[in-house]
């Protein structure tokens, strides 16, 4: 049993090394194929999970405009509540906010020593939906109220979060299908060329008796390690691409609007991995199906 | 051992390739198949390796009906079947011995059983001391003997080969029959086809020949009849 696949991990490095370039670009495509695949799914799944994370739509966020003591801050919870069509006030301290920003989006030791760009928040219930407009208004004219940004809410976060999610299943779908048909037709020629170019060795192996396995596995491990490989590629760009994108990410977004940005390295590459290999294989078999009969 | 029954072979056009054959071969016989390029040669020979089916009639080997042989059995029958191709297709950037290492172990075997079994082979064949060699330095006949070899590898009862002195010299023809001759001599049945009537009229072995896919004649030595 170790001596067959031994022969047949042979077999499939011959196979690999016969068409250099061929396989080099089938690897890139798959890479190419799989990158679209994982960072469209993780972006999907980002939208979901922040779409989640989004605060209710009767709820207001108040960011206070310079430090307050604890008195002036208690002063300041008992005025919001005074507001027609506002529920229930409760205060946000910031250090907690940052401690759980940190934690939350699983920041290093040394990003979490920076100083805290939190302000103390309030978190300002409505009574009614359509109070929002009014309420907003109201608290803005509060003087501790900070006045760019100072109120946020999540209505239209939450539509745009819903709008986005509703475009990366459109074009995501679509890009899907192009580029695991790119890939898969790729791997689908490297492995005929292979065929073609290993005709000698085919005829050989057909007629001394070779089993089916024998002759075609060598060439579905040739697929499926493009695949793989591709798939590797892909989830290693995925992760720098997703770090960077993280880093950069309270600059663009703004701390308390910046998305779920947690990358869940190894499962993530281990599916890409998985699934560039089958699409490998799967392209593989089909190529050698239709090539490697042995009989009339 | 081996049995056509009426069998016809018909390619799109249509044409026969072969059209109505009976043949008998027993176990142990040597047997000459000549005729002209497209006298269906050939096509008797693919239809017992399997990689043709007769259009219609049967063909049975020890008994067996090898239409009724799947695409998963076909690897089976050949083990049981030594065939030298037309073509002789050795390895160019292997070198004598792992020419047929390769093969056996595509066979299926063990490395350990290629080891031993391949020095026996080249031993028998004459080129033990050409086992480090490329095929390009080998002469044609060299080259032809380690075809015959490597057909050997699963120790079949049954060796074809197609046209194994076509690209050949007359002395290195009657070398490379002489060889076949001596499989023979262990036991193993032979078929050898060839559209070289002058080489083999110094062999007395028994001659079948095609013509348009008939068989035309079946006797024992040529008789002078194509010659």
């Amino acid at each position: 049993m170790l001596d067959r696949i031994e022969f047949i991990l042979e077999e499939a490095v011959v196979a690999l090394r016969r068409n250099g370039l061929m396989t080099v670009s089938a690897i890139s495509t798959a890479a190419i194929a799989l990158l679209i695949f994982g960072g469209l799914g993780h972006t999907y799944l980002s939208l979901v999970t922040y779409l989640g994370s989004l605060q209710s739509e009767f709820e207001l966020t108040v960011s206070i405009d310079g430090e307050l003591s604890a008195g002036p801050k208690h002063k300041m919870a008992e005025e919001l509540r005074t507001i027609p069509g506002v529920a229930n006030v409760v205060l946000l301290p910031r250090d907690e906010e940052w401690r759980k920003y940190v934690e939350k989006q699983n920041l290093s030791e040394m990003y979490a020593t920076q100083p805290n760009p939190f302000p103390d928040q309030f978190r300002v219930r409505l009574e009614k939906l359509e109070d929002a407009d009014r309420v907003k208004a109201a608290l803005l004219e509060h003087p501790n109220v900070l006045q760019e940004h100072g109120v946020r809410d999540a209505i239209k976060d939450r539509e745009l979060a819903i709008g986005l999610l509703g475009l990366v299943r459109l074009v995501g779908g679509i890009l899907i299908v192009l580029s695991f048909f790119a890939a898969g037709t790729l791997i689908y020629n490297t492995v005929r060329l292979t065929v073609m170019s290993r005709r000698n060795e085919l005829r050989i192996m057909a007629l001394v008796g070779a089993s089916r396995a024998t002759i075609r596995w060598p060439f579905l491990l040739e697929g499926g390690f493009q695949g793989a490989f591709g798939g590797l590629i892909a989830g290693l760009l995925l992760w720098g691409i997703s770090a960077y994108i993280a880093s950069q990410s309270i600059n663009w977004l703004g701390l308390g609007r910046s998305a779920e940005m947690g990358f869940p390295a190894v499962p993530v590459i281990l599916t890409l991995l998985v699934l560039g290999a089958s699409l490998g294989i799967l392209s593989a078999a089909l190529s050698v199906r239709k090539y490697l009969r042995l009989g009339a | 051992m081996i049995e056509f029954q009426n069998v016809s072979v018909e390619y799109p056009g249509p044409i026969f390739g072969l059209n109505g054959v009976n043949l008998s071969v027993v176990q142990g016989e040597f047997l000459f198949l000549v005729g002209q390029t497209g006298s269906g040669k050939s096509t008797l020979l693919k239809l017992l390796i399997r990689e043709l089916l007769a259009t219609s009639g049967r063909v049975l080997l020890e008994g067996r009906d090898l239409s009724t042989i799947t695409e998963a059995g076909i690897p089976s029958l050949r083990r049981q079947i030594g065939f030298v191709p037309q073509e002789i297709g050795l390895l160019p950037q292997k070198k004598v011995y792992e020419n047929l290492m390769y093969a056996m172990r595509a066979a299926g075997h063990t490395r350990r059983e290629a080891r031993t079994r391949v020095p026996d082979l080249l031993d028998r064949f004459g080129l033990i001391l050409r086992s480090d060699a490329y095929p390009r330095e080998l002469s044609g006949g060299e080259q032809q003997r380690i075809a015959i070899a490597r057909a050997l590898v699963n120790n079949p009862k049954l060796l074809v080969a197609d046209e194994p002195t076509g690209h050949l010299d007359p002395e290195t023809s009657l070398d490379i029959i002489s060889v076949l001759e001596q499989v023979n001599t262990r036991g193993t049945t032979v078929i050898m086809a060839t559209h070289d009537f002058q080489t083999i009229s110094a062999f007395q072995r028994r001659v079948v020949r095609l013509e348009h896919g008939r068989v035309i004649s079946d006797e024992f030595g040529l008789g002078g009849a194509g010659a």
